[in-house]
């Protein structure tokens, strides 16, 4: 297998878990940092014959570094990233302070995250996020976000519900003329999950909204513009059942992005 | 300057459980935070994990092999027991039925690596995945089937709990510690290696009651391991051994398992 054969490389950013982030003494493994994917998302990045591979998390001010671990190699080594969803991001990455304990965040993943995205963004590889991924990449790029939905913004809809979780649903609309409104020809409205509490407040600047919630304006994909590839949809494409017409169809966007992956690839051979 | 390795380090599993309060349903794979530092404090390697390309979700034709042939070396973390039926045996108890979806995922992943020549360095259970992938068979429960051997894991002290390691004379392990045979060692296993893999051999033990801790395959390409973890600890620590030599080792049989690949 010759090097120009071989699948695309995609990193996949960790989720971490913290010792004591769970508020109860523990013991064994629970006393050790872990770094976790949810197998679909894997699968999702295999599914477009990449290469899905996560990455350690670490930071540069880490405490617990014992290592010359540098994100620029990752972004040197890999072909593009995958930002999982997650835990909110913590409202002092945009400036705020949080409007309820609950609402926190988690200021370590940012800190990763977002070393992990300038490593990619400046060795000019496409960037693709997830829920949580898209709200970072707001942030990251000068936008806020809802610290909560329901409480900011009452009278919009339901976009999490914990009884149904990823078997919740609403309405998109595509943006007329944007990049993904170009992947699904015909298409102006689709149906996507929705699990998240916290959403886009102020668009980052750069950035054009591509779809949005017809019911309540809310922001549901987002792309920069610009010469590299950043782009990000608040629903789980790893969790919409692949051939089920009420689902949407993640595959065009998938393989738009690896298309962007395999561009930068034949650049930098 | 050189391109870093690329070491691959084998993913753990939180299986699908409808009873969990948070991802219910959802299978979740990770790695601990100090393997992936434990590689990468070479300043030589960057670790990864590979995720299993198998389970309820999985999609497209990516395959190990494809890991493998991109990754130049591999990494078999510790964590639960193997299934029995691996090694021919029944539980004997419910709560050592082990991890059968883990245990298939990285005798695969560790078979893909062999197969290219790419070296595989195993963690405690990593030890034991490949001492049954090669034909060996474990210890069930160590306490009760060979109740006179030292406490060889401790559920209040964790990864405190160390006894000493007599690493065998004229091995490569040895060689890597020239001027001192005996080490202190964490431990934190309740399976051992019953039967060794024919073509194994044994490079350290327990000198206290002959538990093997540390194996290397005699075939062509690395595989190696150690009942302990590297991880857990900062050399000198506890006064634990400095593993760093292992890890060189690994890390050169990485290097040059990448010059033959790129010579071709």
């Amino acid at each position: 297998m010759s090097n120009g054969e071989r699948p695309l490389l995609i990193g996949v950013s960790a989720r971490i878990y913290t010792p004591g982030s769970a508020g109860i003494n523990v013991s064994g493994i629970w006393t050790k940092n872990l770094h976790y994917l949810e197998q679909s998302m894997a699968h999702w990045v295999l599914s477009g014959h990449a290469m899905a591979v996560m990455i350690p998390a670490v930071t540069k001010d880490s405490i617990v570094t014992r290592s010359d671990l540098d994100l620029d190699d990752y972004a040197h080594t890999l072909d593009g990233l995958v930002l999982q969803g997650g835990n909110d991001v913590a409202p002092e990455t945009y400036g705020e302070t949080p409007l309820h304990p609950d609402w926190a965040g988690d200021r370590v993943r940012d800190r990763y995250e977002i070393e992990l995205i300038d490593a990619f963004v400046r060795a000019g590889k496409p960037v693709f996020g997830v829920c949580r991924g898209l709200q970072l990449l707001n942030v990251m790029f000068g936008g806020t976000l809802l610290q909560d939905i329901a409480t900011q913004r009452p009278t919009s809809r339901a976009h999490r519900d914990g009884s149904t979780f990823e078997r919740h649903f609403h309405g998109i609309e595509l943006v007329r003329d944007s990049r993904l409104a170009q992947l699904y020809p015909g298409v102006q409205q689709a149906t996507v999950n929705s699990i998240h509490h916290q959403a886009i407040k102020d668009l980052a600047p750069g950035f054009v909204v591509e779809a949005c919630c017809p019911d309540d304006g809310m922001i549901e994909a987002v792309r920069r513009g610009g010469p590299s590839y950043v782009a990000a949809v608040q629903w789980h494409p790893e969790f919409h059942i692949p051939g089920d017409p009420d689902n949407f169809n993640d595959a065009p966007l998938l393989h738009d992005f690896l298309k962007a992956a395999r561009e930068t690839r034949l650049q930098h051979v | 300057m050189t391109e870093p390795l690329k070491i691959g380090v084998s993913a753990c599993f939180f299986h699908a459980d409808a009873a969990r309060p948070i991802f219910t349903g959802k299978t979740l794979q990770y790695i601990e935070q100090s393997v992936a530092h434990w590689v990468a404090a070479s300043g030589e390697a960057l670790p990864v994990m590979v995720p299993s390309p198998l389970g309820d979700t999985s999609r497209g034709k990516v395959t190990l092999d494809h890991y493998a042939a991109w990754l130049d070396g591999v990494v078999l973390m510790g964590g639960s027991d193997m299934w029995p039926g691996h090694y021919g045996e029944e539980p004997l108890k419910p709560q050592w039925n082990g991890d059968r979806i883990r245990d298939e995922y990285e005798t695969a992943l560790a078979r893909a690596f062999v197969a290219q020549g790419k070296p595989v360095f195993g963690v405690c259970r990593g030890l034991q995945v490949l001492n049954v992938a090669f034909g060996g068979s474990l210890l069930q429960d160590i306490s009760m089937l060979k109740p006179q051997s030292l406490t060889h894991r401790s559920t209040e002290l964790y990864d405190q709990h160390f006894h000493a390691v007599e690493l065998v004379p004229g091995t490569r392990l040895a060689q890597l510690y020239p001027t001192q045979s005996r080490f202190t060692v964490n431990s934190v296993h309740h399976q051992g290696i019953n039967r060794l893999a024919q073509d194994f051999v044994v490079e350290a033990v327990c000198p206290d009651d002959e538990v093997i801790e540390a194996v290397r395959w005699r075939g062509p390409s690395y595989v190696a391991a150690v009942q302990w973890h590297p991880e857990f600890h900062k050399p000198v620590e506890h006064g634990v051994i400095d593993d760093a030599p292992i890890l060189q080792d690994f890390l050169a049989a990485a290097q040059a398992a990448r010059a033959r690949h790129e010579q071709r």
